[in-house]
């Protein structure tokens, strides 16, 4: 504290002679910050190894045997062995992990091992965008709902409208998401005719139809997502409300909306956030209950399927990828609290 | 000099507690001329914080607050008015510094957003014309380098700068009344000096108006014109800064006087500190509320509480007072 | 208690009472829009269903159908995979036609992409004449030893009916370009059908070997434009179709995971046709008179009972106590909430094949306990395991056999494993189960097939259920039936066999049914309740 004030007044004092320093203070904040790249990027090497590595060793516990996938019914004990020799389930754990990710490191995930032995990245590259497009989706509504109704509920903290929304909000949250789904569609599907039952429109076939299509799923997931961020908001915006800052801001004259988005939002939004990003994440891998209610052609059927087939390297490229997307997504979580605030950022000094 | 420019009447704010009502200003009443500087000294739970923000209006809307009396800046009752009204009022006609630069401004925010939406809120101009004023309100407390600091955000400056940017947020628009709520409480001593002196090149550059509130009484001596002592929720004494240091009559406001170490005393003096605790604002006892602690205590003192009673213009609420006066009570005081 | 507590004072108490109180409601309560019918207030009939009359309309060329199907095929290789509604056969017959088709109302097979097929008197050998002229949509002619080579890829391959084929086809002899001359091991009656299913959907050379890589090349009315897993299949109209372009321009397929999903589509109009099999969604659109194909599968709901050494089932007085014990009006009851059509009978009233004159092992629960006392006093501990998937009918099948069961004495354990497959492989493959829930699925259509597979003591699909001199002889008679007569006999001492061995548990048939909408016609029904495009439209 006392040592910074020293260090401002002198600044003030000696500007010209900051120069050189000033040169030497950037390459030495370059070389910092290339070094903190390179140690994220170790680090999402490590935990994409370690999460390979688990879901092989998990998949090969799963004894699903996708040599009756591929054969049926009807057939010897014999031919079963002979097919699931041939697929080299035989050999051994790590020698099977190490052709996976010798081949994985190259970009090449392999090709799903039952029929119709569709290449595994390009399926995941046609199922994904759905995946991601319902969470996105999903998540962009629950943040229109819940910003509005944390900041109501937390300027009349106390009062009828928040205990009117609290109670909403944990109605929602005590509804499975699958239940949620069903009484939408029954409402708004089936009951009012307004949105359709279970189609998917590509968003290469038009973004109107593409949106209409994944507006219902991406409200069954948006409202479980708004109750939670709803009340952590709330929560950490009652705190905001009570520094000295806002009231600062209303002795300036400030209105109060102003104020709720200008002054309150961004210092309360950290444990939303973070929240968020954790939902995104586990959203790309686990829309398989809103996907199978509205028969959505997403990451979760793909994997579900894949798993009840048998089809491990389906599963295991699957798994991959939204690892991959889960460590992304908290990266750049994190990076967004330098931004939300300015005091965690690691500035040069 | 006209009428002036804050009139204060009885002045009450009863706040809705878990415990019950509690008194935090009882009966205030003070006035303020155009350009002139008010002191408000008292110790923490007096009420002077209280009594600095209800008198700007800041309680109005809030429902735990029963407020009464009048508060008439410029002729119009502040708690009359309707939230717009007031919050137009906020930033023009007065402004508010905070006491701890560290929270008053918002830690999300770049130093020039909080000047610049202060100036834009309340007059019509572009962004460039609001950043220029910002970097001229800057100068103006003596921030240097605005240019480099308009960008920077709270926690890269130094408390000092931090309070000159608070300054600077309550000035933005020229208020006639600025109120500063304890403005040097959380800041090294030699940087309380800094201040204390921009405050006052300031109130003499603008011309505006200075209720001044601290608990030191350090603070308030020589940059004030007038004093009021405030304990309990109540003005025991109010006078020209000049009498009040010189002769306090209120036992309060004579042991603060003396509860100040002095260079000049001897080594290893004792402080003159005041034992007791300051009274429940919920249940105050009946009669003076100072009685419990004070030297100079009478017993009727504890049944009939003082009013304020005017000499001139120097006001004291008590029976026995401690400098010849006129007394409520009807023996004369044989005490010093 | 005083009044204050009783009052709901606090409207997000409400709120809170209100959701929770919805979502008891939707749990308890069924999602069932019909009322229950009473058995037998429609007929339950092997063929078409709802009003056809279509005389007289011209059809329309061009548009789209979307059909539902229950599970997505894997692979569209008639040598991989089981010819049938529910696995992928109507996908299979659009892109490679079927040799030959079964005329529910004739009730015979009649000739599809064929000419024609011919028996000689004992059944021993049977000739097949193609039409002129008939290509593979890539070109190549569909001959005679086309034909030939497709269904030795088919036999030599692990297919569903290579056993079958292998173990009656003795030779295939392409006399000409047009004709194919079957020789077979012993007379046998049902070749025609074997032509309506696997074998007879020919694929074309350029489809290459069973595996990865395979292209499905055929001569079917329509060719495969897009596979995407997951999502759909669709297929466009073949210029090269014997008998000319089809109407409809485009089929896709879909596969919408729960029947009632695919309910709600039929109902908006999001699909125009769709497989149905749940009792419930059947009767209800049988109910409102819904257009379609049904066909009525025997056995379709059933327990296997593991009868080798060590089980329980290894002892026929436990078997004959199991099927005595349950009521098949029970399990329809509970599991089915009353929809569908239960009996003890393998092949009902409403059968082609119904033998009434031999008497089935009518509910007897007394009769049941006594057989199960008589076991146990020779060492049997009275505890039996059920298998079965995890589906929610499976689940409650699961309790309700349980709760009959143990009514009569027995100590029950439910077992669920996760996938199809995963039965697949403890039930099929690996023999490890005491009761299996399984469909053994015998049609109207072709008895045979699938009776010889499961029962006789030679067939590659028994998995370990109770065999016996008197069933093989039979299956061999069926085998050979030259008449409906003769087969019905055949299909009574099955029945009598059955009732002396009781290798499984009998209780439902199921009503396979593929509904389409009031505005497509044309459609025609096949085997395995499949379904043909080639002459469909869309008004």
């Amino acid at each position: 504290m006392t040592n910074q004030s020293v260090k401002d007044d002198a600044g003030a004092l000696g500007s010209a002679s900051a120069a050189p320093s000033l040169r030497a203070r950037r390459r030495a904040g370059a070389w910092r910050r290339t070094r903190r790249l390179f140690v994220r990027v170790a680090e999402l090497m490590a935990v994409l190894f370690l999460v390979s590595l688990g879901t092989f060793a998990l998949l090969s516990l799963i004894d699903t045997d996708p040599a009756v996938t591929i054969l049926g019914e009807g057939h010897t004990q014999a031919d079963y062995e002979a097919v699931r020799e041939d697929l080299g389930l035989n050999d051994p754990l790590l020698e099977r992990y190490a052709d996976w990710l010798g081949s994985a490191a190259h970009g090449d995930l392999g090709a799903s091992i039952v029929p119709p032995y569709h290449d595994v990245l390009d399926r995941i590259m046609a199922a994904l965008p759905v995946s991601v497009e319902l969470a996105l989706l999903g998540v962009g509504m629950a943040l229109l709902f819940s910003i509005p109704l944390a900041m109501w509920s937390a300027y009349h903290a106390g009062g009828r409208i928040d205990r009117w929304i609290s109670a909403g909000t944990f109605s929602v949250l005590s509804v499975p998401s699958f239940l949620a789904g069903l009484l939408l569609i029954w409402l708004l599907s089936n009951g009012l005719g307004w949105f359709p039952r279970a189609e998917w429109s590509r968003l290469d076939e038009g973004l109107g139809a593409n949106l209409y299509h994944a507006f219902l799923p991406a409200l069954t997931i948006a409202l479980a997502e708004t109750a939670l961020l709803t009340r952590v908001l709330r929560s950490d915006l009652i705190t905001t409300l009570q520094e000295d800052y806002i009231l600062a801001a209303r002795a300036k004259g400030m209105g109060t909306v102003h104020i709720m988005f200008s002054d309150a939002l961004r210092p309360s939004s950290f444990s939303a956030v973070t929240i968020l990003g954790i939902s995104l994440g586990r959203l790309i891998g686990s829309t398989v209950i809103v996907e199978y209610l509205f028969a959505l052609p997403g990451m979760g059927t793909l994997v579900v399927g894949a798993a009840r087939t048998g089809d491990y390297v389906t599963v295991q490229g699957a798994v991959l990828v939204i690892a991959l997307i889960y460590v992304a997504t908290n990266a750049l979580i994190d990076l967004s609290y330098g931004y939300l605030d300015p005091r965690v950022r690691r500035s040069h000094a | 000099m006209g009428r002036p420019l804050l009139v204060v009447e009885n002045l009450s704010a009863v706040i809705t507690t878990g415990r019950g009502p509690l008194t935090a200003v009882d009966g205030v009443s003070l006035s303020l001329d155009r350009g002139e500087v008010l002191g408000i000294v008292g110790e923490s739970g007096s009420g002077k914080s209280v009594l600095a923000r209800t008198i700007m209006g800041l309680h109005c809307s809030d429902p735990r607050f029963a407020l009464s009396g009048t508060v008439k800046l410029d002729g119009r009752d502040v708690l009359g008015l309707e939230p717009s009204q007031l919050r137009a009022m906020w930033g023009p006609e007065v402004g508010m510094v905070f006491q701890d630069p560290m929270t008053a401004l918002n830690p999300v925010k770049r130093v020039g957003t909080h000047l610049v939406e202060a100036v834009r809120k309340h007059q019509q101009v572009t962004r460039r014309d609001a950043v220029g004023q910002a970097l001229d309100l800057l100068d103006m407390v003596g921030i240097p380098d605005p240019r480099r600091r308009i960008n920077q955000f709270p926690h890269q400056l130094s408390g000092g700068m931090r309070q000159r940017v608070v300054i600077a947020m309550a000035l933005a628009n020229r208020p006639k009344l600025l109120i500063a709520d304890e403005p040097t409480t959380a800041l090294d001593v030699t940087v309380q000096r800094q201040i204390l002196d921009l405050l006052d090149r300031l109130r003499g550059e603008l011309g505006m108006a200075v209720i001044m509130i601290s608990h030191d009484l350090g603070v308030v001596a020589g940059r004030t014109d007038r004093v009021a002592v405030m304990y309990g929720g109540e003005i025991v004494e109010t006078a020209d800064a000049r009498s009040l240091f010189d002769a306090p009559r209120h036992p309060y406001a004579s042991a603060l006087l003396a509860a100040i170490p002095s260079l000049k005393g001897a080594p290893h003096q004792r402080l003159a500190a005041i034992d007791g605790t300051p009274p429940d604002l919920v249940m105050p006892p009946s009669g003076c509320r100072f009685a419990a602690r004070c030297d100079a205590v009478h017993d009727d003192c504890r049944v009939q509480p003082p009013q304020l009673i005017f000499d001139g213009t120097h006001g004291t609420a008590c029976h026995y007072p401690v400098n010849p006066l006129i007394s409520t009570a009807s023996n004369t005081s044989g005490d010093t | 208690m005083n009044r204050k507590m009783l009052q709901l004072r606090s409207g997000p108490a409400l709120v809170a009472l209100v959701t929770t109180f919805t979502v008891l409601l939707t749990g308890c309560g069924s999602t069932d829009k019909s009322e229950t019918p009473a058995k037998g207030k429609f007929e339950y009939v092997d063929g078409m269903v709802g009003s056809h009359d279509d005389a007289g309309e011209k059809p329309a060329d061009g548009g789209t159908l979307t059909y539902s199907g229950l599970t997505e095929p894997t692979s569209l290789d008639p040598a991989m995979t089981i010819a049938s509604a529910s696995t992928g056969g109507v996908e299979m017959a659009a892109i490679y036609d079927t040799l030959m088709r079964y005329d529910s109302e004739q009730k015979v097979f009649v000739p599809q992409l064929a000419k024609s097929l011919e028996a000689n008197e004992d059944q021993t050998e049977w000739t097949l004449t193609l039409r002129e002229g008939v290509k593979f949509s890539d070109g190549t002619p569909l001959d005679a030893a086309a034909v030939v080579k497709s269904q030795q890829r088919y036999a030599q391959n692990r297919s569903p009916e290579a056993a079958l084929w292998n173990g009656n086809v003795q030779d295939a002899n392409p006399r000409d370009d047009l004709t194919v001359v079957y020789t077979m091991k012993a007379p046998f009656a049902w070749f025609d059908s074997l032509l309506s299913s696997g074998p007879g959907m020919i694929v074309a050379a350029a489809s290459g070997p069973v595996g990865p890589g395979f292209k499905p090349v055929g001569a079917g009315p329509f060719t495969l434009k897009e596979q995407r897993p997951g999502e759909e299949l669709l297929m466009e109209s073949a210029e090269s179709y014997w008998n000319g372009r089809p109407h409809l321009d485009e089929l896709r397929f879909v596969y919408l995971g729960e029947q009632t999903t695919a309910q709600d589509s039929f109902e908006k109009g999001s699909i125009q046709a769709g497989y149905f099999r749940d009792p419930d969604i059947v009767d209800t659109l049988l109910g409102e008179g819904v257009r379609g194909y049904s066909n009525l599968v025997a056995i379709s709901d059933t327990a296997l009972i593991n009868a080798s050494e060590g089980r329980p089932g290894a002892d026929p007085r436990v078997r004959r106590a199991l099927q005595l014990a349950i009521d098949p009006e029970i399990v329809r009851n509970r599991v089915y909430d009353g929809h569908g059509y239960s009996s003890p009978r393998i092949f009902p009233e409403y059968s082609r094949w119904y033998t009434p004159d031999v008497k089935v092992l009518e509910p007897d629960t007394n009769e049941a306990k006594k057989l199960l006392e008589a076991a146990k006093a020779d060492g049997y501990d009275g505890k039996i395991t059920y298998l079965d998937s995890n589906t929610s009918a499976s689940r409650d099948t699961g309790q309700v056999i349980k709760a009959v069961l143990e009514s009569v004495g027995f100590k029950v354990e439910i077992e669920l494993v996760q996938t199809i497959a995963d039965l697949v492989s403890r039930m099929a493959v690996e023999r490890d189960y005491d009761l299996a829930g399984w469909g053994l699925n015998y049609r109207e259509a072709d008895p045979y097939s699938k009776m010889f597979a499961t029962l006789h003591s030679t067939g590659t699909q028994t998995y370990g259920m109770a065999t016996s001199p008197e069933m093989d002889a039979a299956l061999e008679k069926l085998q050979g039936a030259p008449d409906d007569a003769t087969a019905r006999e055949a299909l009574g001492e099955i029945q009598q066999a059955y009732n002396d061995t009781v290798p499984f548990l009998t209780w439902m048939p199921f009503a396979e049914v593929s509904f389409w909408a009031d505005n497509v016609h044309g459609i025609k029904g096949a085997s395995n309740s499949m379904i043909l495009f080639d002459q469909a439209w869309v008004g």
